[in-house]
């Protein structure tokens, strides 16, 4: 998306939470995490909490609860308890709230009908102080559908919720729960939308237009900001977009300024001799040899797309001077975790422990006693999980979108490179065979993989200089970088363990491969590798979100996502290893 | 390996020092359900039993409880990844001059007619599990490769394993010829009066904090952190109770047993202690 380097002004560009935090004018301080806590526990799912601007009443968008910040501190788990309830009690359940969301009046007799309801559903979840000191309205209703058909009907009088409670904000109700992550890009176009279209109309519900009028004019700067940058977001994010060109000579030998008119049909590069069906009785290449085709899943026509990807593999140019963005964790934390990954059982002669004797070590242990020499006991043969068994490749997506600035300032793309030259170096410390890839592409007409670590290629300065010369740019065609992986990883076979790491931050996209297409290839790639042996797993570091796309195609149990690289290392062992082992079970 | 052998290892005949231990230590438990009725009958019916059920639930006390209640001895082996089948069945060792063979705790169990319960079972190696399979079906006999021996096992002898399914699905999972012969039961956290009782009456914990406990617990069961793959236990609870009862404020005492403890996120640590703080802050 937004380049760093493009210029001061979006240097400093927000990412899109801190945009909606900024519309919100909230902030989420650490001091309130056990509040969210607790509300997470009530509503049984994850929440957050923010703090509103002040003289704004509390409410809940579904995944946040917002709070009034003048609210004193018991006030503010009382209503953070409340408002979780009213999740977990279903009543925000997005049937209710299209129902009741055209009629404020409505919505708040709703509230307070359901409130009561909600904290006593979960009474037995509530800090006992908190349930005998929360004012609540006592309107006796059993069912959603009660509260609702009496909310409707004026005639029934309902007693108002104390005003310090909050209020129901169905608008932001539907919005919250509506684009989720699935669609990250489309989710956003969405709520920008609604949130121009929607704006009169809240602002009648809550009857305090002239305090956002005013806030739009107290703060010019902002608004404006905010406008260019979702524009240049959305611009960022399109096929061939404006500031494409200007970046991508920065990448390496092929591509550059031309890149994205390679997406058509008058780029056919080379060789078409070989194929893939072939690919695997092939000669080893010559050097200039470095192009291949791919063929690509058409879901739709339920059929492959024959020599359909052109992909190339360049050797990454090396950048020694450069630094790597710093990341919070150390090269040992993680090759703990690696250490037991993708072993295998070995013999060990004289141990002191063991299932057999080690008759050999016997008959010299007991010359030695007879001779008067002692002797440690080791006389036994013990079997263990020691031989390193493992051919690794990692495939790292350095497209555009990955240089998108995180709320610390650090980028998705400086993040995963981080984490995968310290993968590297502790895989490479065992000995294992590991190689690093980076990947983009621009159309299928080039889908480029640097090598960034050949498997023959020893650790050293030139290969971190390779990894501190990488730039993000173009776009992520992932079915044909993952055969591509696959194919190297299928040529090594010193190892029964191969494994294939993904890291990408989510958005499989190209020209005419996006959405369910996209998809579809990705998943029969996998599946393609994973028949022959290649175990794939799938690493987003960064983003806000779990990515739905990608857990899918990936599989739950090998698909990784965490904020921080932090996060890794406690994970990383299970999620390989789940990943050899189902590899295994297909084979 | 970790093993506890009641009686076996201190070369006292099992049989007389359970009797007299039966009268002296009885391990607590309140039944939430039909469990007892349903372990004896599998018990009665020669039957091996598999519990399944989060960590600190209470399974390897319920089957302390099952063991002095039917009065058989118990065999208890903490599973691990490097388990091999010579440490359940046996092996040689080296004796002065001359090699001798080691009983394992199987073995043991099988000629003692004791109850062998095998703790965590999926964490140990699966060729390791398969020398239960002869034991748990029909045949009730143990082959013993290294001595050409086989073992009949009497009818009081019975095998159960346990484990947490949560942990781990598709990276250890016991086989399913081994599940087939078990007969399952569940368990989980007990219900909130279950619990209140666990704690008032085996532990002595005052019924306000008792209260607060629970419903604390109540929440943090349902939390879905990342970062938090374990959650307030029964186990943690009493351990809170106990720090307590020794003039630990029951702040601290929270934070101790539920947050460091399940953690070493530093953002979970302190959304933990938040949620601890509300229910049992000053």
């Amino acid at each position: 998306m937004i380049e760093p380097s493009d210029s001061p002004a979006s240097s400093e560009a927000p990412n899109w939470r801190q945009l909606f935090t900024l519309r919100e004018d909230s902030v989420e301080p650490s001091s309130l995490s056990g509040l969210a806590f607790l509300a997470s526990g009530i509503a049984g799912r994850q929440l957050r909490i923010y703090l509103l601007a002040p003289a704004q009443p509390s409410y809940t968008d579904g995944q946040t609860i917002f709070l009034n910040p003048e609210l004193s501190t018991t006030q503010r788990t009382a209503v953070a308890a409340a408002h979780a309830a009213l999740i977990d009690a279903g009543s925000l359940d997005s049937q209710c709230i299209r129902a009741i969301s055209l009629r404020p009046a409505v919505a708040a007799r709703f509230f307070s009908m359901e409130l009561p309801r909600a904290v006593r559903g979960c009474e037995s979840l509530l800090p006992q102080a908190l349930v005998t000191n929360l004012p609540l309205p006592e309107n006796i209703c059993g069912s959603v559908e009660e509260s609702l058909a009496r909310a409707k009907d004026h005639r029934h009088k309902v007693k108002p919720t104390e005003s310090w409670l909050g209020v129901l904000r169905p608008r932001r109700m539907l919005r919250g729960a509506g684009p989720g992550s699935a669609n990250a890009v489309a989710g956003k176009l969405d709520s920008f939308r609604i949130n121009q279209l929607e704006e009169h109309d809240e602002d009648e519900d809550l009857d305090t237009s002239s305090a956002k009028v005013m806030k739009l004019f107290s703060s010019p700067l902002a608004s404006a900001n905010w406008l260019t940058d979702m524009l240049q977001q959305i611009l960022g994010m399109g096929r061939g977009g404006a500031g494409e060109e200007e970046n991508d000579g920065s990448g390496g030998a092929h591509g550059g300024g031309s890149a994205h008119q390679a997406s058509g049909e008058n780029l056919e590069i080379t060789d078409s001799s070989l194929q893939m069906n072939t690919m695997d009785e092939r000669l080893p290449l010559l050097p200039q040899q470095t192009d291949w085709k791919y063929p690509e899943w058409h879901a739709g026509k339920g059929r492959y797309l024959p020599d359909w990807v052109n992909v190339n593999e360049i050797e990454a140019p090396a950048e020694p001077d450069q630094r790597l963005e710093p990341c919070d964790v150390s090269m040992h934390t993680l090759a703990q975790q690696l250490f037991k990954v993708g072993v295998e059982f070995e013999n060990h002669r004289r141990q002191p422990t063991g299932d057999d004797i080690d008759v050999d070590a016997l008959v010299e242990h007991l010359v030695d006693r007879a001779t008067g020499h002692t002797h440690e006991e080791n006389i036994y043969c013990n079997s263990q999980r020691t031989r390193r068994d493992l051919s690794a490749a990692m495939l790292v997506d350095i497209s555009r979108s990955t240089g998108d600035r995180l709320a610390d300032g650090k980028t998705i793309f400086g993040q995963q490179v981080h984490a995968a030259r310290l993968i590297s170096r502790a895989l490479s410390y065992f000995g294992d065979r590991v190689a690093v890839y980076a990947f983009h592409s621009w159309g299928r007409g080039i889908t480029r993989l640097l090598r960034i670590k050949g498997f023959d290629e020893a650790e050293g300065a030139l290969i971190d200089g390779r990894f501190t010369g990488l730039q993000p740019s173009g776009l992520t065609r992932l079915g044909a970088a993952i055969r591509h992986a696959s194919f190297r990883l299928q040529q090594e076979k010193y190892h029964t363990h191969r494994l294939l790491m993904v890291f990408t931050d989510g958005f499989a996209y190209d020209d005419e491969y996006e959405g369910r297409h996209a998809e579809a290839d990705v998943a029969k790639a996998l599946s393609e590798a994973r028949e022959r042996g290649v175990a794939c797993v799938c690493i987003s570091i960064g983003s806000e979100q779990r990515d739905d796309n990608l857990e899918r195609t990936f599989g739950t149990s090998t698909y990784l996502h965490c904020q921080k690289v932090r996060d890794l290392p406690a994970r990383l062992q299970r999620l390989i290893n789940t990943a050899l082992r189902v590899t295994e079970k297909t084979r | 390996m970790c093993l506890f052998i009641e009686g076996a290892s201190t070369g006292i005949d099992p049989h007389s020092l359970h009797e007299q231990l039966a009268g002296m230590i009885k391990p607590y438990y309140i039944p939430v359900g039909k469990e007892e009725a349903f372990f004896t009958a599998a018990y009665k019916q020669q039957l091996s039993v598999l519990l399944k059920g989060p960590t600190g639930v209470g399974k390897s006390r319920f089957v302390e409880h099952m063991a002095q209640q039917l009065g058989r001895p118990l065999i208890t082996v903490a599973c691990h990844e490097d388990l091999t089948a010579a440490d359940l069945v046996g092996r040689y060792i080296l004796k002065g001059n001359e090699t001798v063979w080691q009983d394992g705790p199987l073995t043991q169990a099988v000629k003692q007619g004791a109850i062998c319960y095998l703790d965590e079972v999926v964490e140990a190696r699966s060729d390791t599990v398969v020398v239960l399979h002869p034991l748990t079906d029909h045949r009730r006999e143990l082959n013993i490769e290294r001595l050409g021996e086989c073992l009949k096992a009497p009818p009081e002898f019975m095998v159960v394993l346990s484990y947490n399914p949560g942990y781990q699905t598709l990276l250890k999972d016991l086989k399913a010829s081994t599940r087939q012969r078990m007969v399952a039961m569940d368990f989980d956290f007990p219900p909130a009066q279950v619990e209140k009782r666990i704690l008032e009456e085996i532990y002595d914990i005052g019924p306000e904090l008792t209260d607060k406990l629970v419903r604390l617990a109540a929440v943090m069961r349902r939390l879905d952190a990342p970062g938090l793959s374990e959650v307030a236990s029964t186990r943690a609870l009493v351990a809170t109770g106990k720090l307590v009862r020794e003039g630990m404020s029951p702040r601290d005492a929270g934070v101790a047993a539920m947050a460091s403890a399940l953690s070493d996120d530093p953002e979970v640590i302190q959304g933990l202690t938040g949620l601890i703080e509300e229910y049992l802050g000053d």
